[in-house]
């Protein structure tokens, strides 16, 4: 079992915690459960109620869309993400392809917590700031160069 | 006497003196204005002769332009009360010399002209200087209150100064009247005096600084521009441009009439201060009878026409008899419509104009446009009189013509009023509280009414809001169709706002409304009935009795909204027994704990309505209840009975995210007679952390000195979260009662050693660096990276972290002692990417802040790399950089958990069996992550020595 402090060196390189300080990590790691998934088994399904995000301790995950895979998460990367800010249903099934230990944040402990802890709030924001701000970047650059002759 | 003075008045305490006080002020600005005015005319009339008076107008608007922008140039580096006092001894000064001129005969051929202009400048200069002043003396919601009677101040300064110029100009000579305008000039610099010590000095530069804030936020572009962009600003500009030009002719044939049949200079001057002080009596009459009367009635563009007819009647009688009487006749008619019912006309032209725009766009039209036609209404009468060689009474066809056009665009600035009331209304850019004025005018209020006949629920919801206090029968068959609306909530209003209406009976329908789904529709149903069976208590006790438990439960509610409309029903209601028996009837259905989720947060607000003590027990019940909205109803009504029973309940509450926010108000709502009983819980280490953290907040909700000296009792906390809570609150009180003193030497002890810790942290940081680059087992970081193990870069992430918490505390303190919007701007600009921002922000804050602060503060501003900072927390606090031991015991040892938690980790992994005794000791913490991590650490330090063994 990870201690509290192993859980936020974990969290640390979760790309949609990069702006949250060390110390909410803590406070997020309280939240998380360590589960254990068996080869093969499903962690959710395409159309399931998306009430939890993941991240891979060990082992890997496969995630597919109408039986195609669209990646293999391995250790340290996190699926799920988008559970934790909206209700839409899961866009993939997610099946463990090895044996694999997982940390899971529920949903609504997440929300609770974000409650309580503004930094969070803050953090997860900006995060999610930055990506629109590389998007929009992005959208600009592919208009401009299609406009250009 | 005085008290009965004060509420007719709505003046409240502390208010009378000011009011008095600036009263008298503007009375004796005025009634002096009142005085030299009519001194002005005439003695510029028989020295140098009417011919000249159209340049005078050019070179009144040509000077007062310059002076305004120097003087508005030079008022924003100066304090408000010195300026009003340089002004006004400079007044004082010029008007002795002024009379030495007169008496000694010394005036030459210039001195006509500059006496005008002088007076010219001292009517808007003096004026300008009162009302800046007002602003700063009253709050916006007293100004609301006050300024109506401030306002007849001033027109009873004009009417005593025009009637005292009139009585004693025959007696004294215009020149000696000048010695009363000294002594009246004498006593505002004293009132001044008093009027600043009492309260405009408190809180100024904070106001200041809050008016810079506000014009920030406003839009950049130049106000000219917003005018041409805008048809119906442009229209607006040139209705009162012409208006001014009409007023410069009409002053003219008046003055020019005035002074060819009155020869004596002093005659002269009595005869225009008596009717300065007669139109101000008109303007008055016309104010109180007519104004509210034909806006209502004629609505605002109709009201527009009053003032140019007025000055046709009185053109075409001085064309047809240049006399007195009708000379007399123009100026009242001008005199008498401008300053009433043509001011708030325009006042009410530029309402749909959103706000931002119209703060820009007015001061241009008041300022510059007035000026600027003054200045071309002179140039028309030079052209006139000069070159076309018009006579007085011809000067009237000039004005038929100018009042032709006026008419015109009058006329087209109805369909633009109207346009834009539109837009405003769709774009919801109106102020709903400045609405009840503007919904007096009849045009407008049918366009308005309009929108009801739509399907769009939030525009009539918006239009529901803006005539909400409006009583007109043209609005009530509009709602009627809104009865049966299929959006509950317009349902519910619609009849809330019949209830005020005779003619329309839907009494038919609000009996059928009493079956409605929606409880507030029930309620509101139920309450139109009572209201229109003409006996409230009579009608309600019929629905109380009804089998219908819903209806029963909508007549308690009605009942305890009639009660806190009208407190006198509650004398003919027993509210308690009426609540007391409905619980039981409705308690022999079902037990309390079952009761709808609807009905019991309608029983909690009922007992905040009565804010009975009878129903304690009750609201225990319901403070304990599963629903969140129940809980909020019962929190609420906990806070309106203050029960100390209730304080327990209350504070656990505070833990409850969902509610904290209700359970703080409703503390709050105790005021400082809790103060104790929460300095003990925030106090009490057994008490949640989450409580404990909520609990300054509570106190500073209060605003008091207790309140304030509570939260500096904490300021010496060494749990950083709390005291960091307590700051954050402090803060609060700062920005909410500005006028609040703070104990400024404790918090200068605070900062400082909060400044200390900056530089002993980073002490710590630097060593935590250097050790990493000279241990060769710490892998070679990439760039960008931090160096060393996870751990140590965990640690120094985390003691970065702790550097800018304790930069953000500094800044935060700081704001307790200086304006707190302009720290915080600094501190934005520290923690800012932007090389330049950060410089300017670190360069504003050495100019503000104390020497000894500065010696602490800046190095750690303006410093990037930790290395540098070594040097001066060595000088300032004899800070060495640590060894590595000493530097994590430091940690392991130290208040911070979190840092304690990182270093733990870190010695756990460097297994370094020095640190053991102190992690032994806190495997039994009470923080149960530093008791995680202490474990985890031990058995790393074990598990090594054993392998040494």
């Amino acid at each position: 079992m990870l201690t509290t402090i192993e859980k936020v060196i974990f969290l640390q390189d979760v790309d949609i915690f990069e702006y949250t300080s060390t110390e909410d990590l803590s406070y997020i790691a309280a939240i998380t459960t360590e589960m254990e998934i068996k080869k093969n088994d499903i962690v959710y399904n395409e159309g399931d109620i998306s009430d939890a995000m993941y991240m891979i301790i060990d082992g890997a995950v496969s995630l597919r869309r109408k039986g195609a895979e669209v990646m293999e998460g391995k250790v340290k990367d996190v699926f799920g993400t988008w559970a934790l800010f909206d209700d839409e249903p899961r866009v993939v099934t997610a099946r463990a392809v090895e044996d694999c230990r997982l940390l899971r944040i529920l949903k609504e402990d997440f929300v609770e917590l974000l409650g309580d802890h503004v930094g969070i709030t803050q953090g997860v924001l900006k995060k999610m700031v930055k990506r629109l701000r590389s998007l929009v970047g992005t959208v600009g650059k592919e208009t401009d160069s299609r406009s250009s002759p | 006497m005085g008290r009965i003075l004060r509420r007719i008045l709505d003046i409240r305490e502390q208010e009378g003196f000011k009011t008095l006080f600036m009263f008298s002020y503007i009375f004796l600005i005025i009634a002096s204005l009142m005085i030299v005015k009519p001194i002005r005319n005439s003695y510029v009339l028989t020295e140098i002769g009417i011919e000249k008076l159209p340049l005078m107008f050019v070179l009144v608007a040509v000077s007062s332009g310059a002076v305004v922008y120097l003087y508005a140039k030079f008022s924003r580096k100066i304090r408000l009360n010195y300026l009003i006092f340089f002004t006004s001894v400079i007044f004082i000064s010029t008007l002795l010399i002024f009379w030495g001129i007169f008496k000694l005969e010394l005036s030459g051929k210039w001195f006509p002209y500059v006496f005008y202009i002088w007076v010219s400048l001292y009517g808007v200069i003096s004026t300008t200087q009162f009302w800046l002043l007002a602003n700063y003396v009253f709050n916006a919601r007293e100004a609301k209150r006050l300024y109506g009677l401030i306002g007849a101040g001033a027109i009873a300064g004009g009417i005593f100064g025009g009637y005292l110029t009139n009585f004693l100009a025959p007696l004294l000579t215009s020149a000696n009247l000048l010695f009363i305008c000294v002594f009246f000039l004498c006593c505002t610099i004293i009132i001044l005096a008093a009027v600043w010590r009492n309260s405009a000095g408190y809180g100024y530069r904070e106001r200041i600084s809050a008016q810079k804030r506000a014009t920030k936020g406003e839009i950049s572009e130049n106000p000219f521009r917003l005018i041409l962009r805008s048809s119906h600003l442009k229209l607006l500009a040139w209705l009162v441009g012409i208006g001014v030009v009409v007023a410069n002719l009409v002053d003219y044939q008046y003055s020019a009439v005035a002074s060819e049949i009155i020869r004596d200079p002093n005659e002269l001057t009595a005869f225009f201060g008596f009717w300065l002080s007669n139109l101000s009596i008109a303007s008055l009459f016309i104010q109180v009878l007519l104004t509210g009367r034909v806006l209502k009635s004629m609505g605002v563009i109709k009201s527009l026409f009053f003032l140019p007819l007025g000055i046709l009647v009185g053109a075409v009688a001085v064309m047809a008899n240049p006399a007195l009487w009708s000379a007399i006749l123009i100026k009242v008619s001008e005199g008498g419509f401008k300053q009433s019912i043509n001011k708030a006309g325009l006042e009410l032209l530029i309402m749909p104009i959103p706000a931002l725009v119209k703060n820009r766009a007015k001061s241009i039209i008041d300022v510059f446009v007035d000026n600027l036609a003054t200045g071309i209404g002179g140039i028309i009468l030079i052209i006139l009189i000069s070159v076309a060689g018009l006579a007085v009474k011809e000067i009237s066809i000039a004005i038929i013509i100018l009042l032709m056009i006026w008419g015109y665009l009058v006329v087209k600035m109805r369909a633009e009023y109207v346009n834009s009331f539109r837009k405003a209304i769709e774009k919801r850019t109106i102020n709903i509280d400045d609405q009840s004025v503007n919904l007096n005018d009849a045009s407008l209020l049918e366009s308005v009414l309009e929108n009801l006949k739509g399907d769009n629920d939030r525009q009539i919801l918006h239009i529901l809001d803006l005539i909400e206090n409006v009583t007109d029968d043209r609005i009530a068959p509009y709602l009627q169709n809104l009865v049966d609306y299929p959006l509950p909530e317009i349902r519910a209003r619609a009849l809330r706002m019949l209830s005020r209406y005779e003619k329309i009976d839907v009494r038919e329908s609000a009996k059928k409304l009493i079956g409605d789904n929606n409880q507030e529709v029930k309620i509101e149903a139920i309450r139109y009935l009572c209201v229109k069976s003409g006996d409230i208590s009579s009608a309600l006790k019929i629905y109380l009795g009804s089998e219908n438990p819903h209806i029963r439960a909508a007549a308690v509610m009605c009942a305890a909204r009639e009660i806190k409309d009208d407190p006198g029903i509650a004398s003919r209601f027993d509210m308690t027994s009426t609540l007391r028996e409905f619980l039981e009837s409705v308690k022999k259905e079902t037990d309390f704990k079952h009761f709808r989720k609807s009905l019991k947060i309608n029983i909690a607000e009922f007992i905040t309505t009565i804010e009975s003590k009878e129903f304690n027990q009750l609201i225990n019940e319901l403070l304990e209840d599963d629903s969140i909205d129940v809980l909020k109803a019962a929190i609420k009504s906990a806070g309106a009975i203050k029960a100390r029973e209730f304080v327990k309940p209350l504070v656990w509450h505070l833990k409850n995210s969902e509610v904290a926010v209700y359970a703080r108000e409703a503390l709050a709502e105790f005021g400082d007679d809790i103060l104790e009983t929460l300095k003990e819980y925030f106090r009490d280490p057994a008490a949640e952390m989450k409580i404990r953290q909520r609990i300054p907040k509570v106190i500073a909700l209060n605003g008091s000195k207790k309140a304030i000296t509570a939260l500096y009792e904490f300021l010496s906390l060494k749990d950083y979260q709390l005291r960091y809570q307590v700051i954050k609150a402090l803060n609060m009180i700062r920005i909410n009662y500005p006028l609040m003193k703070f104990n400024q030497r404790l918090l200068g002890k605070v900062i400082l050693a909060e400044i200390e810790d900056y530089y002993r942290l980073n002490t710590v940081l630097f060593m935590l660096n250097q050790n990493a680059y000279r241990t060769s087992v710490y892998f070679l970081p990439g760039p960008g990276q931090l160096h060393g193990s996870r751990a140590r870069r965990l640690l120094i992430r985390a003691i970065q972290e702790k550097m800018d918490r304790a930069q953000e505390i500094i800044f935060r303190l700081l704001g307790l002692r200086y304006d707190a919007h302009d720290i915080y701007n600094a501190y934005l600009g520290i923690t800012s990417n932007q090389q330049s921002l950060r410089a300017n922000a670190v360069e504003f804050i050495d100019n503000i802040i104390s020497l000894d602060l500065k010696k602490h503060l800046i190095p750690m501003l303006d410093t990037f790399t930790t290395g540098s900072l070594l040097e001066p927390g060595e000088k300032l606090f004899r800070l060495e950089v640590p060894t590595e031991k000493y530097g994590i015991s430091l940690l392991i040892n130290g208040l911070d958990n979190w840092l304690k938690i990182c270093a733990l980790y870190f010695v756990g992994e460097l297994k370094n069996d020095a640190y053991l005794d102190s992690v032994n000791e806190l495997r039994n913490n009470m923080d149960r992550v530093v008791a995680e991590t202490a474990e985890y650490a031990f058995g790393r330090i074990e598990g090594k020595e054993r392998r040494n063994g």
